[in-house]
């Protein structure tokens, strides 16, 4: 899902990068207004781990394979804007580290699967009721890279529309973007699932580490 | 994955990693920018060919962009395609050479510069404190944790685990699921050594170089060099140039 430099239609990736930038702010203000000395290191420990997690490829058919994106499971353990300033730190390294993903494109990359995909898996596990909590993670891993996806492909399709010489056409990049996200996204549900039962009944405190300074009732997705 | 010591020791081998990282950052980017805005193929070229003269200059080896770049190819392929279907063969290679200048400028960037110049640069751009801070930690944890997962990859294999056949192999996701939650536990307890052994030496969350970043007159040059292109490319692009001719 990762876009490149030079892909997207000028106006679409300044306008991503516009609103990404808005929300990263507003994310990092709230992150650091709860700040306490071990947040930044155990953000980062979180960072770091789902950097990692999306290096492990899962199976999904006939020798093909996907990988995590993990905004929802950064949005269990620190909530939305935790989550996003998570992944938008990810999403940073993996472009001016290591070349994955555009710097003209880190705005669009950041809306789609940081802010999108974060907000998404929180709304869905807002919507959840409690007692159906592990179901309500699995859907909103699901829903994170599904909709993530789709923001993608429309965004390459308004880029097409504006100039043939940008994006890809609707026609093709809408179904081959959601028809495979929606097989990956069930990759994602069930590792993410995975990972929180295990984490869960290994190691209980690190679901609430990363949230202990937050406001009680702010997010009770976990 | 490449591993930390790999990509400073390109860095450190560049001729381009002696240039302050301020200026560097500042023209990449600028370039890669000026890059997206282009839909003309002769700009591109211009672009293009500055590129490879920088590439072959730079004293990166070849072998690492390729390899760097040859992983971009399915998806620069891909998007190529459907447009050389629905729009053409001219708009295809536009596109194509596009997307290739902007990947090739990102990797030339990030291969010549070490991560923690980068990062000074970022913070004397005004990158917020608790960004950078977080960026820094990351950074520091993805290579330290690289080897967990290197010995629980070499312990799954050991007890006979292939990657699993489908999204239906239960035993595949339970064993991924594990890993990735193990990787966390371990991560944490290892995380939390350092962050105290990093308080005990005085860290007080900013970020401190011996490196102090001068700028120097072969930077200036860098800057006069990529303003010359990228000013070009959009002349070009803007039909100045061939209205002058």
């Amino acid at each position: 899902m990762h876009i490149s430099d030079g892909l997207m239609a000028p106006l679409v990736w300044i306008a991503g990068m516009a609103i990404a930038l808005a929300f990263v702010a507003f994310a990092f203000h709230k992150v650091g207004r709860r700040m306490e000395d071990r947040t930044v290191p155990y953000m980062a420990i979180l960072a770091a781990g789902i950097f990692l997690a999306q290096m492990l490829n899962f199976p999904i058919i006939g020798g093909t394979t996907g990988h995590l994106v993990g905004a929802a499971l950064a949005v269990v353990l620190l909530g939305p804007w935790g989550a996003i300033a998570v992944i938008f730190t990810i999403l940073v390294i993996q472009s001016l580290v290591f070349g994955d993903g555009g710097i003209t494109a880190l705005g669009l990359n950041t809306l789609n699967m940081a802010i999108v995909g974060s907000l998404a898996a929180w709304g869905v596990m807002k919507l959840t009721p409690k007692r159906f909590k592990m179901p309500g993670i699995a859907v909103a891993a699901w829903a994170s890279v599904f909709l993530g996806a789709t923001a993608c492909a429309i965004e390459l399709a308004i880029s097409h529309t504006i100039d043939p010489s940008y994006g890809i056409d609707g026609i093709i990049a809408l179904p081959a973007m959601m028809g495979l996200h929606s097989v990956i996204g069930v990759g994602e549900a069930i590792i993410t699932t995975g990972v929180i039962a295990f984490l869960i009944k290994v190691a209980p405190e690190a679901m609430s580490m990363g949230r202990e300074s937050e406001p009680k009732g702010e997010c009770d997705a976990a | 994955m490449q591993q930390l010591d790999e990509i400073d020791h390109y860095a450190d081998r560049s001729r381009l990693g002696h240039f302050d990282a301020r200026i560097k950052l500042v023209c990449f980017v600028s370039l890669v920018a000026v890059t997206a805005l282009l839909r003309g193929l002769a700009p591109l070229l211009i672009v293009l060919a500055f590129v490879l003269v920088l590439v072959a200059l730079s004293n990166i080896p070849l072998r690492h962009i390729a390899k760097n770049f040859g992983l971009t190819l399915p998806f620069v392929g891909f998007a190529s395609l459907t447009v050389l279907l629905t729009s053409g063969t001219d708009v295809a290679l536009v596109m194509f050479v596009r997307i290739s200048c902007s990947v090739i400028l990102l990797l030339m960037l990030v291969s010549s510069t070490p991560f923690f110049k980068m990062l000074s640069a970022f913070r004397a751009l005004h990158m917020p404190k608790v960004m950078a801070n977080l960026i820094l930690f990351t950074y520091r944890f993805i290579f330290l944790f690289l080897d967990e997962m290197a010995r629980m990859r070499t312990a799954r294999i050991a007890r006979g685990f292939n990657g699993g056949r489908n999204l239906f192999d239960k035993r595949a996701f339970k064993t991924l699921g594990a890993t990735i939650g193990m990787t966390f536990v371990r991560a944490n307890g290892r995380a939390t050594n350092i962050y105290d052994a990093l308080l005990l030496r005085g860290y007080s969350g900013d970020i401190h170089s011996f490196d102090r970043g001068r700028t120097r007159p072969r930077d200036l040059l860098l800057v006069g060099v990529f303003a010359c292109v990228g000013i070009m490319a959009i002349l070009l692009e803007t039909k100045v140039m061939t209205w002058m001719h």
